[in-house]
């Protein structure tokens, strides 16, 4: 064992690794935030399917060195099984257990347009309250 | 004996899914909680030792730093070593109670201890000329390669011509190995330091010192005339050009490559030479302290003319190795104020070492990223490119709202030329 420690101001092998993960986290691209228009056209999405999902994780395990179907001499692919399995498990959550919870500030702009025995009447002003909603992913 | 039948009973998916669920909860109960959350600071990793094993994981080797911080040391027209020594011995006379000029109080407290050691880096860095070592840099690594390679006698006479001062430094350096240890702290019984000091002294009274590099010894002798590596010549310098102090030092550590490349293949003796480099960073910080000893007259010339310096010269502050070894166990014999020198030249050495691994650590990780993340976004991108096209490939002309039969001949006109034509 040494007989003269190092400074513990510069054991700071730990502050090296937070660091570096800190750039890591920095440095990473953020997603950027759909239009409205984005948003609006997701109507026309076809929506989580489990299946595709394997076909499409499965086509790409080449890239990984994974070999796809039977193995030699007839054996399953038990990898191909286990990532139907994950597939279907995460797609059925999403599905069945999954809950989307939506809130929008105050201040939405709000205009209407009516009637009275006086003729027809336009309001606009904004929502003075947060409202919430709830939705489900599909 | 009766025959047997195994009873069939299979289970329905609600029992099935029971006991699954059950066998995967226990088993993740018997996982071990992860005892490494909270390790403490001085069980961890040693900062030199992470940073190297980052640059390694990084694909870099961290040869370059050693080299700089080499070039930084031994630079003989840069100030960066006599700025440490200067701060070493104002440390070492601030515990001692001794604030220059003119205060010397034995019983200072910590505080106290503490502003002296300031006061006189301010001091001492206004009276002494901040060259005071430049001249003697090249004695000084001439003198590392003596504490590293040996012998007493013989072809380390060229280096240094003076017997008594080459006996001190093999004495000394026998009795510096591992005082200082910048990788995490190996266990080691104190009778095995003993036999390695025991096994060094020999070896380098003989000259022919047993190196453990890539997990093998090899066993390396000086040159016949090692002054090449400080003059010139010889097989890995230009004989016009007299090598820098920190390029004598490499050229040692081409000596070693070499050597071991008679012992071994191309490829190991690169990993002996690159090893050796870690070797001789380390040596050298375990020896600085000895290293100076013979030159700093200056300092204390300064020191001795003030009236709380009067008496205090370099033996009494920067302690031979050998006392701190053996009075480091000795409260009585003032093991802090004996080692204070050396830990304070020796820890700021190794900042400085740390900053450059750290600068280099930084800047290959940021290139990794940016690339990683250009090349993910790069994937990403042809992906979903290549996914429209395909989509519009074959639903060219078909709105998003048309009916699925509209849309399965479109998906099926590309195969008209076998299947022929699809009808509605």
């Amino acid at each position: 064992m040494a007989v003269i420690g190092i400074d513990p101001e510069l054991q700071k092998s730990e502050e090296v690794a937070d660091f570096l993960l800190f750039m890591l986290k920095e440095d990473r691209a953020p997603v950027p935030k759909p239009s409205i228009q984005q948003i609006l056209l997701s109507k026309t999405r076809p929506g989580l399917n489990a299946q595709i999902l394997i076909s499409s994780i499965t086509s790409r395990f080449e890239e990984a060195g994974i070999p796809t179907g039977p193995l030699a001499g007839g054996t399953p692919n038990v990898m191909e099984n286990l990532i139907k399995v994950i597939c279907e498990e995460i797609v059925s959550a999403i599905q069945s257990d999954m809950r989307i919870d939506i809130a929008t500030d105050a201040g939405a702009i709000v205009s209407a347009s009516g009637a009275n025995a006086g003729g027809p009447v336009v309001a606009v002003g904004a929502t003075t309250a947060p409202h919430t909603a709830s939705g489900i992913a599909s | 004996m009766a025959l047997q039948i195994p009873v069939s009973s299979p289970l329905t998916e609600a029992q099935a899914e029971l006991t699954s669920k059950i066998g995967s909860m226990k088993s993740l109960l018997s996982i071990d909680i992860d005892t490494n959350l909270n390790i403490p600071k001085e069980d961890q990793i040693s900062t030199y030792d992470y940073l190297i094993k980052v640059l390694r994981a990084l694909g870099v080797e961290p040869e370059i730093v050693f080299n700089l911080f080499l070039d930084k040391i031994f630079d003989q027209a840069g100030t960066f070593l006599e700025e440490k020594v200067l701060d070493a011995v104002a440390d070492s006379l601030g515990e001692k109670g001794i604030q220059l000029p003119n205060t010397n109080n034995p019983n200072a407290t910590e505080n106290q201890k503490s502003d002296y050691k300031e006061s006189n880096k301010l001091y001492l860095r206004g009276v002494v000329p901040a060259t005071f070592l430049q001249a003697v840099k090249q004695q000084i690594a001439k003198n590392l390669v003596i504490m590293i390679f040996g012998p007493k006698n013989g072809p380390s006479e060229s280096l240094n011509s003076d017997p008594s001062e080459r006996d001190r430094l093999v004495e000394e350096a026998v009795c510096g190995v591992n005082l200082f240890s910048i990788s995490s702290d190996p266990i080691v019984k104190e009778e095995n330091v003993e036999y390695n000091r025991i096994a060094l002294r020999q070896q380098l009274e003989k000259g022919e010192v047993v190196f453990e590099v890539s997990c093998q010894d090899v066993k390396i002798t000086l040159p016949e005339e090692p002054g090449f590596f400080f003059e010139g010549g010889g097989q890995f310098s230009q004989s016009s050009q007299l090598p820098t102090p920190s390029q004598s030092l490499q050229l040692a550590v081409e000596y070693v490559k070499n050597q071991a490349q008679n012992i071994n293949n191309e490829q190991n003796s690169n990993s002996v030479g690159k090893s050796f480099n870690e070797i001789l960073i380390t040596k050298m910080l375990n020896y600085m302290s000895s290293l100076l000893f013979p030159f700093l007259g200056p300092i204390f010339s300064v020191v001795q003319s003030t009236p709380a310096g009067n008496g205090i010269d370099a033996s009494s502050v920067a302690y031979s190795n050998c006392d701190i070894a053996d009075t480091a166990g000795d409260s009585s014999q003032n093991p802090v104020e004996k080692q204070s020198f050396f830990k304070s030249l020796a820890n700021a050495l190794l900042k400085e070492l740390l900053r450059l691994l750290l600068v280099l650590a930084v800047k290959e990780f940021k290139r990794l990223v940016a690339n990683y993340f250009a090349r993910t976004a790069i994937e990403k991108q042809r992906r979903r490119v290549e996914k429209l096209r395909q989509k519009f490939e074959i639903f060219k002309g078909v709105s998003d709202t048309a009916s699925k039969a509209a849309k399965y001949a479109a998906a099926a006109a590309a195969l008209v030329s076998i299947l022929g034509q699809i009808p509605n």
